[in-house]
């Protein structure tokens, strides 16, 4: 299953549609390492065009330089001296392209959406911002300072601050210990730091660390042609970062976090989690621990939320990941006097799931049925198929990995996800993340 | 129609199908229980069935991977259902008993109706100011039903009995109210079968009175601790979609600040030159975001709309800079309108980028109820035939003939309020510092942004703490 992934530079195959992933995904790698996913999708004259660069908030091993990624990525919409920033604007816009971009711990992802008869355009500004990037010491300024807005515009949200705390306090060497966002120390210090950026694109933006998927109605054949021809030219090899291992977790952590204003009384209860490789088996689990023991279907919901009602809702960020890093599930509470009560419902229905009867071999294979069907259900369109393919294939860099964990989820048995929650969920390796509005002296 | 009930099909091979059932029912017949379409369409989705409960309706979607969902808004309500056709039979049933049956479980409709309070009490007041700020200029705008908050009042709720719900959904959840919608692979079988359930409805028999509200102030300040500030300004405009100025308008307003892209006026002076905020932008009609993307959502249609700005939130030292820059734009495109070249370029830009609001059949669906709602043709297909036609002269005209600088409102969430009052009541510049050197026509346009006149009458600027909104 990993046949895509071990295909070398200057090679193409074809990952073939399978009952879960239904496309076929075509690779190509190019001779400097840059990797080109056609995935053909039935979307009447639209396209998306995903470039996955594998630098994220994880590269940033630099002290004082959180958040750098995300800025960079900002800095990407800067121009170069053939097509200025303005330019491109024009470009985008006049054929109405959607240009944007996201950052997150493993990657940070451009993405153009717009009509097929555009695709020549994306081909050529992007191939050109990834080789040619230029800006100014004053734009890479004032740019900073719309980083340090969205700052503030996201940390109105507790959710925000307690997802920085959490990574905080389960990391302590490795880069996951901070947000993408960054700390608000060194967004202020954003200003001075010009020659940085500089330095960060050289050492991180590379071509074998992106990888191009173009998702919808297009000609493979011309499409791969004028990529070959604007990407081929370009050079160097990506610098890997000297990211820390972080040292296995001994014993349970606490935190509480009091807010100043209103706001509904959460808490994170997360365990260290597996990175996504070899086999995808301990991914493919914990793609599966949500719906499993959280989601609407389990018999955990039901007590608290419909029964008990002392909690409004569950939810979790999970992501498959490079290195190994944490599961989070988030629980609002109605009342921040029942954390505890919270808390040993929680802990006693892992307990049961790991070593009980918890789960049932029936509600186990409704999981599996609702992993597939909610991917299919989610390829809605050409974008939608494209941020797929980009989550699954960060942590490997294999661009059509996600065929390939699903079928690993529906492979999976209960006796599985059992050994791995008796082995991982435990004491030793969970923290407790609480939040609420500090009392009144 | 199909059954007594009239219906939209958009049919194509897609193994999913998807259902979008539209009530022409929404917050503006809430009455004077403010709050209860929205609580009794969320009890009906998601509170369980006749023959199930919440929690085994969750379970028997399951592992279909089903969804059953329900949007509210001002005179809109509906039900949106998909599913892949391996499941179909076993789907269809439990999605006609949310409408036909639904269960009013008096512990969901506890649980719903808490979470409803908690919603206004705990997260709009306080976690959401962006949101804060639109539904506060909304309220403001319109004095009547129309202005109300869809999620209702905190008082509104806490009365509110299971009755009413029930009640509610019999008076107005009606067939004489309902549009259905198919999609994907919906087949001549099912549509048959789903209207033939539909017709059991009932028809409504009730009117419901307006409320009318206190006049607003014009400049509304709303204290809640922001940590920043966030500014919305607007005033309600007669045009929508089915008026002819609708389009260039919508066009201007995109060229002026296309929500959340780069390259508006708005976007390009407030955030591109000065790093004000994360962005800034206009609006041409009533704008709800879809969450996790960037567009619009769809059936949020109505017969009273808005125009409006969103300035995201801003450091509280650049609050006054920040709304007298956006103020000074709006007043510059008045007088000077756009260029072809913003005319043309927002035009391209909308040609191409309104083919992604309809690329899932759920959404394209969405529009092709829209248009019934509106009568109109196709309006994304309208929107991108005239667009090759719409020159700056046309569009400046519908702009100066809708957007009226005199009538503008103003929702402001921060800290300070009385500061931030007594600075705009007075009147005196406010200058801007920034940390770089800024190019030789920001340096020379900043001293008219900084005394733009703001000229607001002591009585039109009032300060109320968060806790006021929502509230009754």
């Amino acid at each position: 299953m990993a046949l895509v992934s071990t295909v070398g530079a200057g090679s193409s195959a074809v990952a073939a549609p399978s009952a879960y992933f239904p496309y076929p995904v075509r690779v190509e790698r190019l001779e400097n390492g840059f990797t080109v996913a056609l995935v053909p999708f039935p979307s009447k004259g639209l396209v998306a065009y995903y470039t996955l660069v594998r630098v994220g908030s994880r590269n940033e091993v630099e002290v004082g330089h959180t958040g750098f990624a995300h800025l960079f990525e900002h800095m990407m919409f800067r121009g170069t001296k053939k097509v200025s920033a303005d330019k491109r604007d024009e470009l985008t816009k006049t054929r109405g392209i959607d240009d944007t971009a996201w950052t997150y711990i493993d990657h940070t992802v451009y993405t153009l959406q717009g009509p097929s008869a555009s695709l020549p355009t994306m081909i050529e500004i992007e191939a050109d911002r990834f080789q040619n990037l230029w800006y100014a010491k004053d734009i890479f300024q004032t740019e900073t300072k719309a980083v340090l807005g969205e700052y503030n515009k996201n940390f109105s949200n507790p959710a925000n601050k307690m997802d920085e705390v959490l990574s905080e306090t389960i990391f302590k060497r490795h880069t996951y210990k901070h947000t993408t966002m960054g700390y608000l120390d060194d967004i202020k210090r954003m200003p001075e730091m010009y020659e940085y950026g500089q330095g960060f694109f050289k050492r991180f933006y590379r071509p074998d660390a992106c990888t191009l998927f173009v998702v919808g109605d297009f000609d493979a054949e011309k499409t791969l042609a004028l990529i070959k021809l604007a990407y081929g030219g370009w050079g160097d090899k990506v610098e890997r970062p000297k990211v820390v291992a972080e040292a296995e977790q001994d014993g349970e952590r606490v935190k509480h976090v009091d807010w100043d204003k209103e706001t509904k009384p959460r808490m994170f209860v997360a365990f260290r989690s597996a990175a996504m490789n070899g086999d995808f088996k301990d991914a493919a689990i914990q793609n599966l621990l949500f719906p499993l023991l959280f989601g609407p279907a389990t018999p955990l919901y039901k007590d608290l939320v419909l029964d008990r009602q002392l909690v409004e809702s569950i939810e979790s960020w999970y992501i498959d990941t490079i290195d190994p890093r944490f599961f989070p599930v988030l629980f609002t509470l109605k009342d921040a006097s029942k954390f505890d009560e919270v808390k040993r419902t929680v802990f006693a229905a892992i307990e049961r799931a790991a070593t009980g009867d918890g789960v049932s071999p029936k509600f186990f294979a409704d999981v599996q049925s609702n992993a597939r069907y909610g991917l299919l259900m989610g390829l809605t369109s050409p974008a939608k198929v494209a941020e797929k393919l980009v989550w699954a294939a960060t942590p490997t860099g294999d661009p059509a990995a996600l065929g390939p964990l699903y079928e690993r989820i529906a492979g999976l048995t209960l006796a599985d996800v059992k050994a791995y929650l008796a082995k991982h969920w435990v004491a030793r390796n969970r923290t407790v993340v609480t939040l609420s509005t500090k009392a009144k002296k | 129609m199909k059954n007594g009930i009239e219906t939209v099909e958009l049919r194509n091979e897609n193994p999913i199908v998807s259902f979008r059932l539209l009530f022409r029912v929404g917050s503006i017949h809430d009455g004077a229980k403010p709050g209860i379409t929205a609580l009794t369409a969320a009890l009906m989705a998601r509170g369980g069935t006749a023959s199930l409960t919440a929690a085994e309706l969750n379970q028997k979607l399951f592992p279909m991977a089903a969804e059953i969902d329900v949007q509210v808004d001002k005179e809109l309500t509906v039900f949106t259902g998909r599913v892949h056709r391996d499941h179909l039979a076993t789907y269809l049933p439990m999605f006609m008993d949310v409408l036909l049956a639904p269960r009013f479980d008096p512990k969901e409709f506890e649980r719903m109706r808490a979470d409803a309070v908690a919603d206004i009490e705990k997260r709009l007041r306080t976690s959401d100011d962006e949101n804060l700020g639109k539904a506060a200029l909304e309220w403001m705008m319109h004095l009547d039903n129309w202005g109300a908050f869809v999620g209702g009042t905190v008082r509104g709720l806490k009365a509110m009995t299971l009755d009413d719900a029930k009640k509610h959904a019999r008076t107005f959840f009606t067939r004489d109210h309902l549009t259905a919608g198919f999609a994907g692979g919906a087949t001549d079988t099912i549509i048959d079968d789903v209207t033939k359930r539909l017709a059991t409805l009932p028809v409504c028999d009730a009117r419901v009175k307006g409320t009318v509200g206190k006049p607003q102030p014009r400049v509304l300040i709303i204290e809640n601790g922001a940590s920043s500030t966030a500014v919305s300004i607007g005033h309600p405009i007669a045009l929508a979609r089915n008026f002819a100025d609708f389009i260039p308008l919508r066009v201007g307003m995109s060229a002026f600040g296309e929500h959340r892209q780069s390259g508006g006026r708005l976007f390009e002076r407030l955030r591109e030159k000065r790093g004000l905020n994360y962005g800034d932008y206009a609006y041409a009609e009533a704008f709800v975001q879809e969450p996790d993307t960037t567009h619009p959502l769809v059936n949020i249609a109505r017969s009273r709309q808005d125009f409006s700005i969103w300035i995201r939130p801003v450091a509280h030292e650049h609050a006054m800079f920040a709304l007298r820059a956006a103020l000074y734009e709006l007043d510059k495109l008045l007088r000077e309108g756009l260029t072809d070249d913003e005319v043309k370029r927002a035009g391209g830009f909308l040609d191409g980028f309104s083919r992604q609001w309809e690329a899932a059949d759920l959404r394209r669906l969405g529009y092709a109820l829209d248009d019934v709602f509106y009568g109109t043709k196709g309006y994304l297909g309208e929107l991108r035939a005239q667009i090759p036609s719409l020159t700056a002269e046309k569009v400046n005209a519908a702009i100066r003939r809708h957007v009226r600088f005199g009538d503008l409102q103003i929702a402001i969430v921060t800290k300070d309020g009385k500061k931030l009052r007594d600075a705009i009541l007075l009147g005196a510049p406010t200058p801007i510092t920034y940390p770089t050197p800024k190019s030789k026509d920001v340096v020379a346009e900043d001293p008219k942004i900084a005394a733009f006149p703001l000229r607001f009458k002591p009585e039109e600027v009032v300060v109320v703490p968060v806790s006021q909104l929502f509230e009754n």
